[in-house]
């Protein structure tokens, strides 16, 4: 039995110091290269916003279980998007083309167009870009899957405004 | 009886160096990390011939089409354009145009296309300047491939959406 080299202990070596720094400089560059801290929301202030949304062309039940005061969630995540603070319900708009080749509009009194308001809370950059709580990067285009306790539905970002 | 003397290990005498398994593990771990960073900052270097690359400054043009009118403005000149995906920046926005978006019907009578404007709905062209790397197959923005035709999902500060590119100029 080699009583010598059962006695010899891991030192931390030069060369475990090289590795070390080299790691926490690969953990800082991919810190600084993706801002994670702001994408974190570390550094950054909550606002109040009013996130104004549209949905096409849906049955009036759907509209019906649009519940004001409901919480919505992003589905994607899970994150609490907002508090429904008012809709308005429309008629659902479709055009067709006529004979002459003009588009027409017709109303469906089955279906229903809406618009949206939640009140949310997220950063706001210096760019105006809207993070919402403080990490999640949303802007009017958006399409988001939602979730409340009344339904589940496919939403469209048409506005974010800071509440002041 | 004599007992067995364990030997001393001489004093003054260098330690050999051993290369253990922490080193390994540690190395496999910068080995992964550089190999990312590599990729992440450099994708173009690796995966198309970097002999043939030749930085260039370039405009397209992002198109996107029958929006409703409630974006009129989300865009605007000097906005920061980024890859949605995967995040990198892909320029800068030198021009915006909103415009009607266009209704295409056939006039049953005449036998002829008739072209008309939807009353709310709009077509917004974005043109981007970036610097670009050019190789002999393609143009690429901080390793994003930019093409005539290519499906580019994009964002702004104050909109996000999907854009055909339907043009690519070279500026001299």
């Amino acid at each position: 039995m080699d009583l010598n080299r059962s006695r010899v202990k891991p030192r931390f070596n030069i060369i475990d110091f090289i590795i070390v720094v080299v790691i926490l400089g690969c953990i800082v560059g991919v810190v600084l290269r993706y801002n994670i801290a702001d994408r974190i929301g570390v550094n950054s202030e909550q606002s109040t916003v009013e996130i104004t949304f549209q949905i096409k062309d849906v049955r009036n039940s759907t509209a019906d279980a649009l519940v004001e005061g409901d919480n919505f969630y992003w589905e994607q995540n899970g994150a609490l998007l907002g508090v429904l603070k008012e809709k308005e319900t429309y008629e659902a708009e479709s055009y067709y083309a006529g004979d002459d080749g003009l588009p027409y509009a017709v109303y469906s009194t089955e279906r229903s167009d809406i618009s949206g308001v939640l009140t949310s809370s997220g950063t706001i950059g210096e760019d105006g870009s809207f993070m919402l709580s403080g990490n999640q990067f949303i802007a009017p285009g958006k399409e988001l899957d939602v979730v409340s306790p009344h339904i589940e539905v496919t939403i469209v970002i048409t506005d974010i405004q800071q509440v002041k | 009886m004599g007992k067995t003397k364990t030997p001393k290990p001489a004093k003054n005498v260098k330690r050999k160096f051993r290369f253990n398994i922490i080193d390994v593990i540690l190395l496999v771990i910068i080995l992964s990390a550089s190999a990312a960073l590599v990729y992440i900052f450099f994708p173009s270097k690796t995966q198309e011939n970097a002999a043939a690359d030749r930085n260039v400054s370039i405009t397209y043009q992002l198109y996107v089409s029958k929006v409703a009118d409630d974006f009129k403005g989300k865009i605007n000149i000097g906005d920061s354009v980024v890859d949605s995906v995967t995040l990198y920046g892909i320029g800068e926005v030198a021009d915006v145009t909103y415009t009607k978006a266009m209704f295409v019907g056939v006039d049953k009578t005449e036998g002829k296309y008739v072209y008309s404007e939807y009353p709310n709905l709009i077509d917004i062209a974005v043109t981007v300047k970036a610097d670009a790397v050019k190789t002999e197959n393609s143009i690429s923005v901080n390793g994003f491939t930019i093409a005539v035709g290519k499906k580019i999902p994009f964002r702004v500060p104050g909109y996000t959406g999907i854009a055909y590119c339907t043009i690519i100029d070279e500026n001299v």
